[in-house]
């Protein structure tokens, strides 16, 4: 009990998708306008992590070694698309907004290395925790970040005004470069409180890097 | 021509890809510690992005469209882009030692690269022709390779600058993509879109 | 090869599986989301059709309307009519309308502009219900034309042209297409020009009224006129109701394309502002010319200040397609304008008023010319807006023309009365061929001096100089900055009070130079140094070769 436990809280904390870890940038800076658009956006996410973590975990056993990264794909980007599909029917306004980035699920970084790293391997139920864990931190990251961001750019969260009539919204936050800037003083603030917590702690500290590429890129000896 | 050339400044400076479409972020944040191996990312990304903009489209219009099965394209889209640049991998190395080594090493990276998936469905979805689409491409390509390009050089002068310890790494490079952006929006209106 | 059978084997009955559970949930989604968006659909098609309640897609649809028809059903299922988009081809661009009609009783139901280009404030005025509610239960066999059964918008006719015949065309394209011809649109018969030379009957206190919005009711008091005024140009005092000064009405002749364009200038109380213009009777191209009539034009000089340059290109916008007719306007609203400025700068309430019925003139020796029956515009000396009535003041000079050197001389010997200019033969060394001399005599016969009206190389591009030389040649009376390409604000200032002044009363001998004898002007060294020595030369030149030529 206490591994699925951790599994759970893995996901959420220690090793946050957004906070901890820098993948899936796209979608954060593109989808966090609003707190209910981050929301959908996490909660679709999640589904297509766990939907497809169960599955490959179920047949773990049974696809083969040779073949089994464009099996992954081909499970995640259907269930992207049944996503997307959902979306479509019931919620068409939020799926006006998020556009492409539904789509662009099948290619989050999250996703994919999941897969590779825990559910090919693990039993079903570890993976179904591990990619609720995850998908969920993903998700309040993005609540949070598109709480933020709505709070400033319109005054309230959720549409439900916050800050009074006489708030002049900040425009910028809701365009391209308010996503930009507010991650980047959210980046300095991890780091920051990273800091502080390696040098109570002694441990080496290190300031928060985009994992997908970088790990690749270092692969690579770029 | 003119409208090529204005589809051409609208992908590449009015709707910029990374600083304004938050694709390829990755790369963006990931790659551009130096202004060489940005412009080959840059480079090597432009390049899958005009051959995957042609090939997704032609299997969209003559496969997919025609016999309704559109709500395909997803699956069948992640997967030629997959196989893609494999391909081109291959083909490189075959062909052009030379060129395989200024941006081979990049090709496996940007299969994960939301750009490219990012531009096979814009193009499916604005309904573009076979021109039109190339030449999106090409502006997106150029638009992102400008980017990454301009987000090194500054990240290059940074090396030298004394930025407080927790700003430095992915912290200032996003407050600099931030006011990238905001300079990147004077485009707006450039260009009736 | 057992291997790869397998690995293909397995990847394909995972494509398998994958194709089969997204038809499955296409099939599930795709109705819901086709529902709502015929729902939207129907949300904008139910501008034209209000009653409808459902609607249906048709399948076929003429090919000249680029969409697809729709049926609009109400509650009860009854068939309401058919709507459809069309695009008309309006003046900036493409016009999206949207249209309802009833085909049984071939009726247009009404129609909707979804989008243009057109020009705003002028085309825009399609989507004026007034217009638009022309269209409403009207027989689509009408013949849909401007100024027959749809009333014109002014400003807008190409516009509003596009809108009728499109929608002329559409119906009867649709009606065809569901198998009730009715024949083709008519074309449009060409509306008659009402002939140039009929004289334009121009209600002047209506006119004032225009140009002093606000003031209730006008009078107008035919005033005395400029030296420079030709005979039709007229000056009026504008009052209001209460006998107030509101400014002036000029009524004056400029030099268009296809002939004398008649303007109408009104002038603020201050002398100092032009309350807008209105051009009356003209021989310019219709649609091309006869937009200086029209705004945004006209609207340009509204609350105009005299001071400024009025250069076409400058601070005046031009008209594509009609630069003659726009240079005629601007040139003369400037010229009369400054004219007028000049001989009423005693201030509006020292103007005298004509008085009415007079029969013996107050100077009948200087009034050489018989005053003929007033006759339509334009008029001679007596004023429209009253029986005719005998004029005090000067005679004017049988030329229609406004030249000039007499207004420049007047302005530069000010308080002399009116002036005799005339050429001065010869060419003082270094005088180009468009560089003139006057010799200025007062009505007396006394020689008051000599006029230069020369050119020098300003820095945006030619100055034109007006120089007043004493009669002995030896001093400068005063100079003028007269057509200039200047900066305005910067190099326009050579032209102001504050440095012409320092020319007047120097000694043609003497250095006339910037630094020297000459202040110069900040931000404007280059038009100020090109005006001071185009002065000294022009004047040095002109003195030694005019001295002793001179007569009495």
């Amino acid at each position: 009990m206490r591994v699925y436990w951790g599994d759970l809280i893995r996901g959420l904390w220690k090793e946050n998708a957004i906070f901890r870890m820098m993948i899936g940038m796209c979608p954060t800076l593109a989808v966090t306008t609003s707190a209910i658009n981050g929301f959908t956006m996490g909660v679709a996410t999640t589904a297509v992590l766990v939907c497809s973590s169960l599955l490959i975990s179920v047949f773990r056993n049974v696809i083969p070694k040779q073949v089994r990264i464009p099996v992954f794909i081909v499970v995640i980007a259907t269930f992207v698309t049944i996503v997307d599909m959902l979306l479509a029917a019931l919620v068409p306004a939020i799926h006006k907004v998020l556009g492409i980035f539904v789509p662009l699920i099948v290619v989050n970084c999250m996703i994919l290395a999941r897969a590779e790293a825990f559910a090919s391997k693990m039993p079903v139920m570890r993976s179904i925790t591990d990619a609720v864990g995850m998908g969920f931190g993903f998700a309040w990251a993005l609540v949070l970040i598109g709480s933020l961001r709505e709070l400033l750019g319109t005054g309230g969260v959720f549409g439900i005004n916050l800050l009074g009539a006489n708030f002049v919204p900040w425009m910028i936050m809701l365009k391209p470069p308010g996503a930009f800037i507010t991650m980047g003083l959210i980046v300095f603030a991890i780091n920051l409180i990273g800091m502080a917590q390696s040098r109570k702690t002694g441990r080496l500290h290190r300031n928060l890097a985009p994992a997908c590429h970088s790990q690749g890129a270092q692969r690579e000896g770029i | 021509m003119q409208e090529f050339l204005l589809l051409m400044v609208g992908s590449a400076l009015v709707n910029n890809f990374v600083l304004v479409r938050f694709l390829g972020i990755c790369p963006f944040l990931g790659v551009t510690r130096q202004v060489d191996t940005a412009v080959g990312m840059g480079a090597a990304t432009t390049f899958v992005m005009i051959i995957s903009a042609v090939v997704t489209w032609s299997i969209y219009k003559y496969v997919l469209d025609p016999n309704n099965l559109a709500f395909l394209q997803i699956v069948v889209f992640i997967l030629v882009i997959a196989v893609l640049v494999q391909f081109v991998e291959m083909v490189l190395k075959k062909l052009s030692p030379a060129l395989y080594r200024a941006f081979g090493i990049f090709l496996p990276l940007i299969t994960t690269n939301c750009a490219i998936m990012g531009i096979a469905l814009l193009v499916v979805s604005k309904d573009y022709s076979l021109g039109n689409a190339v030449v999106f491409s090409i502006g997106a390509g150029l638009g992102f390779t400008l980017a990454l390009a301009i987000m090194a050089g500054i990240r290059e002068e940074l090396e030298f600058a004394d930025i407080p310890p927790s700003l430095k790494g992915t912290s200032v490079a996003l407050l600099i993509a931030g006011l990238m952006s905001l300079a990147f929006m004077g485009f707006s209106g450039l260009v009736a879109m | 090869m057992r291997e790869i059978i397998r690995l293909v084997l397995v990847l394909g009955l995972v494509g398998f599986i994958s194709g089969g559970a997204l038809g499955a949930f296409y099939k599930y989604t795709a109705p819901i989301v086709e529902a709502r968006q015929m729902q939207e659909v129907a949300e904008g098609l139910k501008a034209v059709v209000p009653d409808a309640k459902r609607f249906e897609k048709m399948d076929t649809a003429p090919p000249e309307v680029q969409g697809t028809l729709f049926k609009a059903f109400d509650d009860a299922g009854k068939t309401l009519g058919i709507v459809f988009e069309t695009i008309a081809k309006g003046f900036v661009g493409d016009i999206k309308l949207l249209i309802g009609i009833e085909p049984e009783n071939k009726k247009v139901i009404s129609i909707k502009i979804l989008g243009h280009q057109e020009t705003p404030g002028v085309g825009t005025r399609i989507e004026e219900p007034g217009f638009l509610g022309q269209f409403k239960g009207k027989s689509i066999l009408d013949n849909f034309q401007i100024g027959q059964d749809i009333d014109a918008l002014s400003g807008a006719t190409v516009s509003a042209k596009a809108v009728a015949k499109a929608v002329g065309l559409q119906t009867r394209a649709v009606l065809k297409h569901l198998g009730q011809d009715v024949g083709e649109l008519p074309p449009p018969v060409p509306v008659e020009q009402p002939p140039l030379e009929e004289p334009v009957k121009i209600d002047l206190p209506v006119l004032a009224g225009e140009l002093w919005t606000g003031m209730g009711s006008l009078q107008l008091v035919a005033v005395e006129v400029p030296a420079a005024f030709s005979a039709e140009e007229k000056v009026y005092l504008v009052k209001s109701e209460k006998g107030e000064n509101l400014g002036l009405l000029l009524v004056v002749i400029g030099n268009g394309y296809g002939g004398p364009m008649q303007l109408a200038v009104g002038m603020d109380k201050d002398l100092a502002k032009v309350t807008g213009i209105r051009l009356l009777e003209n021989k310019e191209t219709p649609g091309l010319g006869t937009k200086v009539g029209e705004e945004p034009f006209v609207g340009q000089f509204v609350g105009k200040p005299l001071k400024d340059t009025f250069i076409l290109g400058q601070d005046v916008d031009g008209i594509t397609m009609a630069t003659v007719s726009a240079q005629g306007v601007v040139d003369a609203v400037r010229e009369k304008t400054r004219v007028a400025a000049e001989h009423f700068k005693a201030g509006i309430d020292a103007i005298k008023v004509i008085p009415q019925q007079i029969s013996v003139p107050a100077e009948p020796a200087k009034d050489p010319a018989p005053k003929p029956a007033p006759i339509p515009a334009p008029k001679p000396a007596p004023a429209p807006v009253a029986p005719p009535k005998e004029q005090p003041a000067p005679p004017k000079p049988p030329a229609a023309q406004v030249r000039v050197q007499d207004t420049v001389a007047q302005e530069l010997w000010s308080g002399k009365g009116k002036l005799a200019v005339s050429a001065l033969a010869g060419t003082p060394s270094g005088f180009a061929p468009e560089d003139k001399a006057y010799l200025v005599k007062t009505e007396k016969g006394d020689t008051l001096g000599i006029l230069l009206l020369v050119y020098g190389k300003g820095y945006g591009g030619p100055m034109q100089i007006a120089i007043a030389l004493d009669k002995d040649l030896k001093s400068i009376v005063g100079v003028k900055l007269l057509e200039n390409k200047e900066t305005p604000g910067l190099g326009t200032k050579v032209g102001e009070a504050a440095f012409t002044g320092q020319f007047a009363g120097k000694q043609i001998s003497g250095s006339l130079t910037i630094g020297q004898d000459l202040d110069g002007i900040t931000m404007a060294t280059v038009s100020a140094e090109a005006f001071a020595n185009t002065v000294r030369e022009k004047a040095k030149a002109a003195a030694d070769f005019y001295r002793g030529r001179l007569g009495s």
